[in-house]
C-alpha cells in the first residue's frame, strides 16, 4: 500500500517539472512550493504564485536582493537584543525575522544550515557569537559550500560548542575533526578513526582567545598528515578542501537537502541522490543551483513529495502567523517552541534536529494543538480579527472550509471531518478561533 | 453588541463610584456624616467631600487636556472599539434623564465614603444624594440594566428586592445595594447594611466618630484640610488582622528594606492610626502621616533616626543632568555594626561573610569600624544622565550612578581608601582577564582642588563591539571632607565641583528631613529617548511588531513620559509625628 | 500484528463512547478503562544517563594505583570513596545508592559494553537503543518488545521528560506518549466540553492509508487525546510521594511513582538524565549529576516501598559509553568504552555482579568490556518482563542474572 522507492526513477525524478494534463500547475502545487521553499504563503501570495507559474515564482523566491531595508532594520535589532550571555532574545529575534521576512527562502535555508551546523546558545553562552554565526549562515545560505565550511571551521560559537577552543600540537583535539566529517561533510562510514586523528593535527593552533578566533603558529603541527588518500603539510583549510573532494561529500549534502525539502518518509538511495550530487560537483558545490534543481523537479511536484513532510515546530508556528497575517510575542512563542522540541539556537545536540517523525509523539501533538489554540485566540491579527481576516480574503460561511483546506492543508481531510467542521462554521471571532484551533489539532495540519 | 452595552453601563456606574476610594469628611453639612453611624469597629474610613469637584479637577487638569487634544486620543474615541462604551453611556444617560456628570454631582452631593468594618467583615461604599427622587431613579435604572439580557430585553432579575425599616434594598448573590432616604450604600455584607440603617434611624453612642483614635486622627489631619480625599486607618485593628504579616512586626530580614524604610516599620508596629490624603490641583499631592513617639524607635535603629530623632539628610548635590537623587540620614557604620541585633542568623552569616571579603579588599582594615566608620552619618545616592565619547556610543545607554558621603577625618583615611580602590580594580582586572574581557586602566588626577582616581576600559579595535558597560569608568573623588564613589569619571568630577561651588540645601520649616528623594521627569525622558533604538528592538520581539509599528508605540510612550516633570518625596519624623509627603508635578 | 492494531482501534472506539456520554464520574471512568489492571505485572523503569558517564569516577577502583596515575587531578581519594569492598566503592556523592546496595536493593554490573566500541555519542547510543540492530530498521529494543508482546495494550509505555523520545522505544505499531509532567499533559481545547465531542469526531475518522506519515500522526493524536483524559483523572485522584531532590530527574521519577501508584497498567517507563559529556572541568559537574541520580533513585525506591509496589518495579540505569581512563588536559575526560550499569529495587541481586575491568589490560587506552550489554537486556527481558529475548535482540544471549 505504501509508496515505494522503486516507483521513483532517479533519471527522470530530477527533470524539470512541466505542467501537464495529469499534473497541472494549480493552487495546490503553488501552496506546496511556498510551504517548502518559504514558511507557507498567504492566500494572496499563493494566488499570485498560481498565476505567475512555477518558474517565475522560483525566480522570485531565489532573489534575495529584494530585502535591503529589512536587512538593515533586522541587523540593528539583532545587535540590540544580543548583548549578554543568554541567546533567548536572539531566538525571538530570529522568529520575528522568519515571520516578517520578504525573502523567506533565505530564512528557511538559514534554518537548514543551523540544523546542519547545529550550535546551542546554552553552551556557547555568548549571544554575540551566536548572532555572528547566524549571520554567517545567512550570508552563505545559497552560495558555495566550501567557503561556508571554512568560515564555520573558525567560527567562535561553533568551536566553543564543539569543545574545540583549544587545539595544541602535543595534544590534538579530535572533536572538531570528527564532527567535520561525521556531521558536516561526509556522514558516518566514510572515514576512519585514523583520518580523524590526522585531520585533528591539521587544525592544531586553531583556537578561541578572548572570544575571538586566533591562529597560534606555535601550536600548529607542521608535520606531514596523511588521510583520505592525501598526504602533505596540510592546515585546516586544506583539510576542508580534501574532505569535500570525497565522493561521499556531494552525496551527503544532496541527501540532506532532499530530506529537508522533499520528503520525510522514503529512503534516499545513492542512485536517487546522485544527480543532485553531480550538480553540486559540477558547480563547485553551489547550494543555490542544487536547491533550484530540487525545487523545480518532477519529483518535488509529485505525489511522492506533496504532504510527505511533517511540519517542524518552527514551520508550524511561523507558517500559522504568516498565513493569517498575524503576529505575537516572539519571546513567549520561543518558550512555547522549546516545549514542542524546536527552539531556534538551542538544538538538542550537535546533530541538530532529526525532524520527520521525531517531531511527533502524543506529547508534542498536544503541545502543537495547544499552541495553535493559543495563537488563534491571542495572536494580533493585522486585519483586526480572524473574522475580518476571513472577509478581507473573500471567505464566507459557505466556502470557508474548502478555501482553508485548499490553501492551508497539504492533504485533504476525510469527508466526515470536513462535514463536521463546515457544520460549525460561523463568521464570528469566538467561533472562528475555536474552529481554527480544532483544525490546528488535525493530523492533516501537521503535514507540510 | 447588546451584551457589551449592558457591561459598559455597569462599568460607568462603577466608574462613578471609583473616587470614593480616596475621600474626606463632609465638612459643615447639616446632616450627619457616616462617621456618626459607622460602628466603632470601623478599621478604614475614606471620605471624598465633593466627588464632582474631584472629577472636575481631573478633567480640567492640563495633562488630561493635553491628552484629549492628541490626535491619537481622538482616533481612539472615534474608533469602533470605543463605540459600544459611548453608546452604552448615552443609553444610560437617556434612561436616567440627565448626564452622568449631573447625576454624580447630585447623587454624591453629600459626599462619597468608603468604610471597612472589622466587626462584620463588611466593606461598603456609602453616598449621600441631594435629591431623593433622582437617587431613586438612578438606582432603579442601574438595577433594570443589570437584568437586561444580551438581546436588550428584560430577563430574569439577578437580584432579590428586600425592605428593612423603610430602607429599600436589592440583594445580588454577595452584594447589597440599599437606599435609605438620601443615603445609599453598596456593600458585600447584608448584615453591615442593616447595622448602618439601624444606626441612622436609632443613632448610636458607640459610633466611629466617638472613638478616641478617630478624634485624634481627625485633629492630626488638620493640615490636610484642602485635600480632595482623606483616609483614616485604625492601625491597632490592622495589626490584629494582619498579625502574621512581617510588616507589622517592626523588623525585616531584607537589609535593603531596613536601610530604606526601617523607621516606617517602627511606626506600623506602634502607631494607633494613620491618615492619608490626596490633593489634586496642577500638582498631585499624596501624604501619609501618623503620630510618633521617641520611645517607639527601635534602640538599634539609631542609625536610621540619629540620636533624639534629629538625624538630618545631607544637602544633596544636584548635577545638571541628574535623573534622581535620594539623600538620607543613615549612619551606615552604626547599621553595619548593629546587624546582629537586627537580623536573623542567615542574614547575619551572609553579612559576616561579606565583612570578611571586604576587609580583605580594604587592606586588613575592619570594614564596619574603620572603613564605614570613617564616614559621617548621612549619604546621598545620585543618578545622572551619562556622557559618551564621540567614537563609541554603546547600544544601551545606562545612566551614571554615584554615592556621596563625608569623611570624619579626611587626611587620615584618604590614602587608605585610595589603596582599597586600587585593590578593587586589581581584583576586577584579574577576573576580567580570565573571562577574556577588556581590562581597566587606572588614572589619578587633580581637578581643581579635587583629587580623583578613575579606571576606564582599555579597548582596542573591534573588542568594543557589544560591550554593555563601555561607558563604565569607576572612580573615587576627594574634595575637602567629601568622598565620592561614582560609576563614571565625569560624574565624579561634576560632583566634586558642586561640593565646593553649589553644595545645595534641604529645609523644611523647623523640622529636620530624614530622607528626601527627587526624580527629574525631563532627564528620565531624555534617557528613554537615548535608548529609543533598544526600546524599539525589544518592542519588536516582545510584541512581534514590524519596525514601523514598534516605532509608533515607543514614540507614543515617549509622549506620555514627557508629561511627568518631577516627583518629590520627603520623609520627616520627630517626637510628635511622622510624615511621608509625595508631590508629583506635571507639565512645566 | 493485525490483532494488536485491531485491539488499539477497538479500545479507542470504547473511549470515544465513554467521552461522548459526558458526565461520567472520574472513578467510574478510570475503572472502565482499566478493566483488568493486573497489579502483579512487573514494571521496568529505565534511566538513561546521556553524554557518556565516567564509570571510573562512579564506581571507583580505589584499590588500583593505576587509577590514581591516570586521574592525576580527578581521582577520588581512598578515604572519600564509599567502599563496597576492598577494590571498589561509590563516588562520595552517591550516599543514597550506596545505602540501597547495603540494604540489598541495588546491583551493579561493571564493565558493560560491546565489541568494536564506537565513540560517537549518537552512534553508540543508537547501538544501545537498537541492541545493535540499526541496519534492520529504526526500531528500539523496548519498541520491539512492545511490538512482539501484547503487554499492557492500553498504554504499554510512557516516556517521561522534555526531550525527544528515545529510539529505544520506537516501534512499529504502538504510539508511546512523552509526558513532561502530569499537570502539563493536557489538551487545552478540552477545557471546553463542546470541543471534546467535536475533536473526537474530527480526529477519529480513518485517514487515507497511502500516506504513512499521516497515519502515524493520526495514531499519535488519538493516543494523545486518550492519555490527556487519563492524566486529568490521575491528577485528581492521587498524590505525589516525598523525599525527591528538586531536580528534573527527581520530578520525573516522582511522577512515574505516582503513575505506578495510581494503578496504571503501563509496564515500561523511560526517563533521561543529561549532562555526562564532561570534557572539561569535570569534578563539580559530575558530582552534581551523581548526587542527583543517587538521591532520585533512592527516593524512588523508598516511595514505591511506601506504596507497596516496590517488589514489582525494577529501575535500570545505563550510559552510552564510559570515558577514557586517562583524564585530558582540561581536567575532564574524553569518550571511552565500557562502564557500569545499575539495577535497583528490592527484587534485584545486590552488590557488584561482575568484575571491574582490568586497568592493566587496556586497548588504545580504553577499558575492555567484560559483559555484553545485550546480556543485561536479555536478563531484563526474560527474568523481569517475562518475554522471550531472542527475537527482540536478534540473536541468543545468555541472560545476565540480575534478580534473586
Amino acid at each position: 500500500m505504501n509508496r515505494q522507492l522503486s516507483e521513483i526513477d532517479p533519471q527522470t525524478a530530477w527533470q524539470p517539472y512541466r505542467p501537464s494534463a495529469e499534473n497541472p500547475w494549480s493552487t495546490r502545487l503553488a501552496a506546496h512550493l511556498l510551504r517548502r521553499a518559504a514558511f507557507g504563503g498567504t492566500i494572496t501570495e499563493i494566488s499570485r504564485a498560481e498565476s505567475a507559474g512555477p518558474s517565475e515564482t522560483l525566480d522570485r523566491l531565489f532573489d534575495l536582493e529584494a530585502a535591503a531595508d529589512f536587512e538593515k532594520e533586522m541587523a540593528t535589532a539583532g545587535r540590540l537584543v544580543s548583548s549578554g550571555a543568554d541567546s533567548r532574545a536572539l531566538s525571538a529575534w530570529w522568529l520575528l525575522r522568519m515571520v516578517q521576512t520578504p525573502v523567506p527562502l533565505q530564512e528557511k535555508m538559514t534554518l537548514f544550515w543551523h540544523g546542519h551546523f547545529a550550535t546551542g546558545g546554552d553552551k556557547v553562552n555568548d549571544s554575540r557569537a551566536m548572532l555572528r554565526q547566524n549571520n554567517l549562515l545567512r550570508d552563505h545560505c545559497l552560495t558555495e559550500f566550501q567557503p561556508l565550511v571554512r568560515e564555520i571551521s573558525c567560527d567562535v560559537a561553533t568551536l566553543i560548542y564543539l569543545d574545540s577552543e583549544d587545539n595544541r600540537k602535543t595534544r590534538p583535539n579530535e572533536n572538531y575533526a570528527r564532527e567535520l566529517m561525521e556531521l558536516f561533510c561526509l556522514g558516518p562510514g566514510n572515514y576512519t578513526e585514523q583520518d580523524i586523528k590526522e585531520i585533528a593535527r591539521c587544525f592544531t593552533g586553531w583556537e578561541v582567545r578572548r572570544g575571538r578566533f586566533n591562529f597560534n603558529p606555535y601550536q600548529h603541527d607542521e608535520g606531514t598528515k596523511a588521510f583520505l588518500g592525501a598526504s602533505g603539510d596540510f592546515d585546516g583549510n586544506d583539510a576542508v578542501g580534501i574532505v569535500l573532494e570525497q565522493p561521499a561529500a556531494a552525496r551527503f549534502i544532496a541527501r540532506k537537502l532532499i530530506r529537508f525539502f522533499v520528503f520525510d518518509d522514503l529512503e534516499i538511495s545513492d542512485e536517487l541522490a546522485e544527480p543532485v550530487a553531480v550538480r553540486l560537483r559540477e558547480t563547485s558545490f553551489n547550494i543555490g543551483s542544487a536547491l533550484r534543481m530540487i525545487l523545480e523537479s518532477e519529483l518535488f511536484f509529485s505525489e511522492h513529495a506533496i504532504g510527505h513532510k511533517i511540519k517542524s515546530p518552527v514551520e508550524l508556528a511561523v507558517g500559522f502567523l504568516h498565513f493569517f497575517n498575524a503576529t505575537t510575542n516572539m519571546q513567549q512563542l520561543s518558550d512555547r517552541l522549546a516545549g514542542l522540541g524546536q527552539l531556534p539556537l538551542y538544538p538538542p545536540n550537535v546533530k541538530g534536529w532529526d525532524g520527520g517523525k521525531t517531531w511527533i509523539n502524543a506529547s508534542t501533538v498536544l503541545a502543537r494543538a495547544n499552541l495553535i489554540n493559543e495563537l488563534a485566540n491571542n495572536a494580533t491579527f493585522a486585519d483586526g480579527s480572524l473574522s475580518q481576516w476571513a472577509s478581507s480574503n473573500g471567505m464566507s460561511e459557505s466556502d470557508g472550509v474548502e478555501m482553508a483546506e485548499e490553501f492551508l492543508l497539504a492533504t485533504p481531510m476525510p469527508e466526515e471531518t470536513r462535514r463536521k467542521i463546515s457544520g460549525e462554521l460561523r463568521s464570528n471571532d469566538v467561533q472562528s478561533a475555536r474552529l481554527i484551533a480544532l483544525v490546528g489539532a488535525l493530523p492533516e495540519f501537521q503535514l507540510n | 453588541m447588546y451584551q457589551r452595552l449592558n457591561l459598559y453601563s455597569l462599568l460607568v456606574v462603577m466608574l462613578g463610584l471609583l473616587p470614593s476610594l480616596l475621600a474626606k469628611p463632609a465638612g459643615a453639612q447639616e446632616s450627619a456624616s457616616p462617621a456618626d453611624f459607622l460602628p466603632a469597629t470601623t478599621a478604614v474610613y475614606v471620605a471624598v467631600a465633593d466627588p464632582a469637584a474631584l472629577i472636575d479637577s481631573v478633567e480640567n487638569h492640563p495633562v488630561i487636556q493635553e491628552i484629549q487634544a492628541m490626535p491619537e486620543y481622538k482616533d481612539l474615541i472615534a474608533s469602533p472599539d470605543f463605540a459600544p462604551a459611548l453608546i452604552g453611556l448615552a443609553f444610560f444617560e437617556n434612561q436616567i434623564g440627565e448626564s452622568w456628570r449631573e447625576a454624580l454631582a447630585t447623587n454624591t452631593g453629600g459626599g462619597l465614603y468608603l468604610a471597612v468594618d472589622a466587626g462584620t467583615g463588611g466593606a461598603a461604599v456609602i453616598g449621600k444624594s441631594n435629591d431623593e427622587a433622582k437617587l431613586r431613579r438612578l438606582l432603579g435604572t442601574a438595577l433594570a440594566l443589570s437584568s437586561m439580557g444580551p438581546d436588550g430585553q428584560q430577563g430574569d432579575k439577578p437580584y432579590e428586592v428586600k425592605e428593612y425599616r423603610g430602607a429599600k434594598a436589592a440583594s445580588f448573590d454577595d452584594f447589597v445595594v440599599a437606599r435609605y432616604e438620601t443615603w445609599f450604600v453598596v456593600t458585600n455584607k447584608g448584615e453591615f447594611a442593616k447595622l448602618l440603617v439601624d444606626n441612622i434611624i436609632d443613632g448610636t453612642d458607640d459610633s466611629l466618630a466617638s472613638q478616641d483614635w478617630f478624634g485624634e486622627a481627625v485633629e492630626h489631619s488638620a493640615s490636610a484640610e484642602n485635600a480632595d480625599a482623606v483616609a483614616f486607618i485604625n492601625l491597632e485593628t490592622a495589626r490584629v488582622l494582619g498579625e502574621s504579616e512581617d510588616i507589622f512586626r517592626g523588623r525585616t530580614d531584607n537589609p535593603a528594606i531596613e536601610l530604606m524604610f526601617g523607621g516606617i516599620l517602627d511606626t506600623l508596629k506602634h502607631a494607633p492610626y494613620a491618615v492619608a490624603s490626596l490633593e489634586l490641583e496642577d500638582d498631585l499631592g499624596l501624604s501619609l502621616s501618623t503620630p510618633f513617639e521617641s520611645d517607639w524607635a527601635n534602640e538599634h535603629r539609631r542609625f536610621f533616626y540619629g540620636s533624639d530623632l534629629n538625624g538630618s539628610a545631607p544637602a544633596p548635590l544636584m548635577p545638571e543632568n541628574a535623573v534622581a537623587s535620594i539623600t538620607s540620614y543613615r549612619d551606615i557604620a552604626d547599621w553595619w555594626l548593629s546587624k546582629e541585633d537586627l537580623y536573623d542568623e542567615n542574614v547575619i552569616a551572609q553579612l559576616a561573610q561579606a565583612d570578611t571579603q571586604l576587609s580583605t579588599i580594604f587592606s586588613g582594615m575592619d570594614f564596619g569600624q574603620e572603613v564605614l566608620g570613617a564616614l559621617q552619618p548621612g549619604v546621598q545616592i545620585v543618578v545622572a544622565e551619562n556622557t559618551f565619547s564621540e567614537d563609541y556610543s554603546p547600544d544601551v545607554k545606562l545612566p551614571a550612578f554615584a554615592m556621596v558621603g563625608k569623611l570624619k577625618d579626611p587626611g587620615a583615611i584618604q590614602p587608605r581608601l585610595k589603596i582599597a580602590f586600587q585593590s578593587a580594580i586589581g581584583v576586577t582586572n584579574l577576573q576580567l582577564g580570565m573571562q577574556g574581557q577588556p581590562q581597566l586602566a587606572m588614572d589619578t588626577e587633580q581637578v581643581g582642588s579635587a583629587k580623583i582616581s578613575s579606571a576606564s576600559y582599555f579597548v582596542d579595535g573591534e573588542d568594543a563591539e557589544g560591550l554593555l558597560l563601555f561607558n563604565f569608568s569607576p572612580s573615587i573623588a576627594f574634595q575637602g571632607e567629601y568622598f565620592i564613589l561614582s560609576s563614571t569619571r565625569d560624574l565624579a568630577v561634576e560632583l566634586a565641583w558642586l561640593a565646593v561651588n553649589d553644595p545645595g540645601s534641604l529645609e523644611e520649616a523647623g523640622r529636620s528631613i530624614n530622607t528626601s528623594m527627587q526624580i527629574d521627569g525631563g532627564t528620565l525622558e531624555q534617557i528613554l529617548i537615548d535608548n529609543r533604538e533598544s526600546l524599539i528592538a525589544n518592542n519588536m520581539i516582545e510584541e512581534g511588531n514590524t519596525r514601523a509599528a514598534a516605532e509608533e508605540q515607543i514614540d507614543a510612550l515617549l509622549v506620555f513620559a514627557a508629561f511627568l516633570k518631577e516627583t518629590k518625596l520627603d520623609y520627616i519624623v520627630d517626637e510628635s509625628r511622622m510624615d511621608l509627603d509625595v508631590t508629583v508635578r506635571f507639565g512645566d | 500484528m493485525g490483532t494488536r492494531r485491531q485491539f488499539l482501534k477497538t479500545s479507542l472506539a470504547g473511549s470515544a463512547v465513554i467521552s461522548l456520554s459526558g458526565a461520567v464520574p472520574g472513578v467510574l471512568l478510570s475503572a472502565s478503562r482499566d478493566a483488568a489492571p493486573d497489579s502483579g505485572e512487573k514494571i521496568l523503569v529505565v534511566v538513561q544517563l546521556s553524554g557518556g558517564n565516567d564509570g571510573l569516577n562512579t564506581i571507583v577502583p580505589f584499590g588500583d594505583s593505576r587509577y590514581y596515575e591516570n586521574r592525576f587531578t580527578l581521582a577520588i581519594g581512598q578515604n572519600q570513596v564509599l567502599k563496597i569492598d576492598d577494590h571498589v566503592g561509590f563516588h562520595p556523592a552517591m550516599d543514597g545508592m550506596n545505602q540501597l546496595l547495603q540494604d540489598g536493593k541495588l546491583g551493579v554490573v561493571q564493565g558493560v559494553g560491546y565489541p568494536e566500541p564506537n565513540r560517537s555519542h549518537f552512534e553508540s547510543m543508537d547501538l544501545w537503543h537498537t541492541a545493535h540492530r540499526i541496519v534492520e530498521g529504526r526500531y528500539g529494543w523496548l519498541g520491539r518488545t512492545l511490538d512482539a508482546n501484547n503487554i499492557a495494550p492500553d498504554l504499554p509505555a510512557v516516556h517521561f521528560g522534555p526531550g525527544l523520545q528515545p529510539l529505544a522505544l520506537r516501534n512499529e505499531n504502538t504510539p508511546v506518549p512523552s509526558i513532561r509532567s502530569i499537570d502539563n499533559f493536557r489538551l487545552n481545547l478540552l477545557r471546553d466540553g463542546r470541543n471534546r465531542e467535536l475533536l473526537n469526531q474530527i480526529v477519529q475518522p480513518p485517514r487515507d492509508n497511502t500516506n504513512e506519515l499521516l497515519g502515524f500522526i493520526h495514531d499519535s493524536a488519538n493516543v494523545a487525546i486518550r492519555t490527556s483524559e487519563r492524566m486529568e483523572n490521575i491528577n485528581s485522584n492521587s498524590q505525589a510521594g516525598s523525599g525527591y531532590p528538586p531536580t528534573g530527574l527527581g520530578r520525573n521519577l516522582q511522577a512515574i511513582a505516582r503513575l505506578i501508584g495510581s494503578g496504571l497498567s503501563t509496564r515500561i517507563y523511560y526517563t533521561t538524565l543529561d549532562g555526562f559529556d564532561t570534557h572539561s572541568n569535570q569534578a563539580a559537574g559530575h558530582q552534581g549529576l551523581l548526587s542527583d541520580l543517587s538521591r532520585s533513585v533512592s527516593a524512588f525506591v523508598a516511595d514505591l516501598e511506601e506504596q507497596g509496589n516496590a517488589d514489582r518495579v525494577a529501575l535500570f540505569s545505563f550510559s552510552e559509553f564510559g570515558r577514557r581512563v586517562r583524564e585530558n588536559a582540561s581536567a575532564g575526560t574524553d569518550h571511552g568504552t565500557a562502564g557500569p550499569v545499575f539495577v535497583a529495587g528490592p527484587s534485584v541481586k545486590a552488590g557488584p555482579l561482575s568484575e571491574h575491568p582490568d586497568l592493566g589490560d587496556l586497548q588504545d587506552g580504553d577499558m575492555k568490556f567484560g559483559v555484553d550489554y545485550r546480556r543485561v537486556y536479555a536478563g531484563l527481558l526474560k527474568n523481569w518482563l517475562g518475554v522471550d529475548p531472542d527475537p527482540i535482540l536478534g540473536a541468543s544471549y545468555q541472560p545476565f542474572e540480575l534478580f534473586d
